[in-house]
């Protein structure tokens, strides 16, 4: 059967004005049109039907999609707390026993250290001026005034003398060109009158301030080529916390289960101590980088690494299932890929 | 307060844009943005969540095919807009809630002189489309569903141009016609 043209151009707007009131007539006093007609009608009704269910699933399974996402995140940032107040297994014995926070902290000093370095800061944030009183007593701290801080649930430590290193998240923005031949001076920085992430001249007059060659970069030597040359300004934001490496039963250590004797062996562990320092950096890629106990993360986007050890192996916990092998002393690795042994994963987000 | 008009009409303007793009995630934006309004209207009408849910959906896809419109223009909020449709959509369904009730009592088998659509029609024009192949399915649902053109719809779909689109367009939709016209018995349309 053939269906009449004018049928499909009267359902897309294409037919003139003449043609539609003719065909209007004509569709009251031809059947045979009139059933053609309807049969469209509904196999196009059918259609905007299924687009509207198709669309309407869309978007209630992308909000779903998105509220699992969520309640996933909160899950983990909880189970994040909670696995840090574990402090693998022995902490929480210490705990559940005394119902304490501080009791508990002072239990993984492993008070044989004498060391009232070792605090653990509870999820609030905190205001500059009292977080040092409440960390470590120590006033002079709270007179940095660029350090700021975040909440979070860290075994945190101290450095005694150092001013303005103690306890999390203390965050500093420096200032950088990405050409390696500039920079820009650490006094001028302080100024703070830059456009990000824009273009700056440098001409002769202007090269000492505020940007300025580098010493001994290649520029330097040519005066020519210093007058004429333009730099991009670029900002990297660092962050720094420390913490303490949790300890988690090794892979062949048997646990007594909550509530029983601790064995007697994990008290003797001594706490690893690390450094995080966490940079967001244009232009790089995400690596590693181990200099010692200081862990240097470049766009990686983690917002509380917790580190790990394991029957003496350190890893770094940056999400859900990213987990990262910590290996010290090892030069930087770009593009960092997480464990697989599912394992170790086990051991650090139990299911 | 023109400061206020200018930012509302900087944003409209960004939603309108997101929408004839055909960028579907604006849909979800809305829907966050809005669905707390949303529910306590209903809440607050005899309805509940879920009812508020459906009609959130259903409020969305009638902007995202009338943004397609030559004329269309969000003059209001997109808030404004939004509430205006659910509170249609809501007030009808109530009415169709309470003429249910009425006709099952009154006039349960009255037949209508004009052909209706109804649901189980619909249902299967819908499976028989789902047996099409997959371009034809989607320069189908992209013309008479969301309204795109025949240029767009060519490129989406890596066809030639418009014209190779549009032949398409008509070969898909006579071959869906056929198919749904075999599976009707010849009284079930009028006329035959």
């Amino acid at each position: 059967m053939e269906f009449d043209p004018r049928i499909e151009r009267y359902f897309d707007f294409e037919l003139s004005e003449i043609e539609r009131e003719e065909f209007l007539r004509e569709l009251e006093l031809n059947s045979e049109l009139k059933t053609q007609f309807d049969l469209y009608s509904l196999v196009i009704e059918g259609i905007r039907s299924e687009g509207r269910e198709e669309l309407k699933e869309y978007i209630k399974s992308r909000v779903d999609e998105q509220s699992t996402t969520t309640q996933t995140n909160l899950w983990f940032y909880a189970a994040a707390s909670v696995t840090v107040l574990l402090l693998g297994y022995f902490a929480i014995y210490k705990y559940v026993e005394t119902g304490s926070f501080k009791e508990s902290a002072d239990y993984i000093t492993l008070k044989d250290e004498k060391s009232d370095r070792v605090k653990f800061w509870k999820n609030k944030k905190l205001g500059k001026s009292i977080l040092p009183d409440i960390l470590f007593g120590n006033k002079s701290d709270s007179t940095n005034a660029e350090n700021h801080w975040t909440d979070s649930l860290l075994a945190v430590y101290s450095e005694p003398n150092v001013e303005n290193q103690t306890g999390v998240d203390a965050e500093d923005t420096d200032i950088e060109t990405t050409n390696p031949d500039y920079e820009v001076a650490l006094d001028d920085q302080a100024k703070g009158t830059y456009e990000m992430n824009s273009r700056m001249s440098v001409s002769e007059g202007e090269s000492a301030a505020p940007v300025m060659a580098r010493p001994g970069a290649s520029r330097e030597k040519s005066k020519k080529s210093l007058a004429s040359d333009t730099v991009e300004l670029t900002r990297r934001t660092i962050s720094t916390s420390r913490v303490v490496a949790i300890h988690l039963p090794g892979l062949s250590e048997n646990v007594a289960p909550l509530g029983k004797s601790m064995p007697s062996n994990t008290q003797k562990v001594n706490p690893a101590r690390f450094t995080i320092i966490q940079q967001e950096a244009r232009n790089e890629k995400p690596a590693i980088e181990c200099q010692g106990n200081n862990i240097f993360l470049i766009n990686m986007g983690s917002e509380s690494p917790l580190m790990y050890e394991i029957d003496g192996n350190f890893y770094l916990e940056l999400g859900p299932k990213n987990i990262i092998s910590i290996k010290l002393n090892v030069a930087r690795v770009e593009k960092p890929k997480p464990i697989t042994d599912k394992k170790i994963i086990d051991k650090i987000q139990p299911k | 307060m023109v400061r206020e008009m200018q930012l509302n009409n900087t944003l409209n303007d960004e939603i309108i844009d997101r929408l004839q793009k055909g960028d579907r995630e604006v849909l979800i934006d809305l829907y966050k943005e809005h669905e707390d309004m949303i529910k306590k209207f209903v809440r607050e009408n005899n309805g509940k969540d879920e009812d508020a849910e459906d009609l959130l959906q259903d409020a969305l896809v009638v902007l995202w095919q009338n943004s397609r419109k030559p004329d269309f223009k969000l003059e209001s909020k997109p808030s404004t807009y939004i509430y205006a449709v659910v509170k249609n959509l809501w007030l009808k369904q109530l009415d169709k809630r309470k003429r249910v009730v009425s006709e099952e009592y009154i006039k349960p088998h009255q037949h209508s002189e004009t052909p209706i659509n109804n649901d189980m029609d619909l249902a299967l024009v819908r499976n028989m489309l789902g047996e099409m192949g997959e371009i034809c399915q989607q320069i189908l649902l992209m013309f008479y569903f969301d309204g795109f053109d025949m240029k767009t719809i060519a490129k989406a779909n890596n066809l030639a141009n418009s014209d190779v689109a549009k032949s398409k367009k008509h070969q898909c939709l006579k071959e869906l016609a056929s198919k749904v016209k075999s599976k009707f018995t010849s009284t079930d349309f009028y006329g035959v």
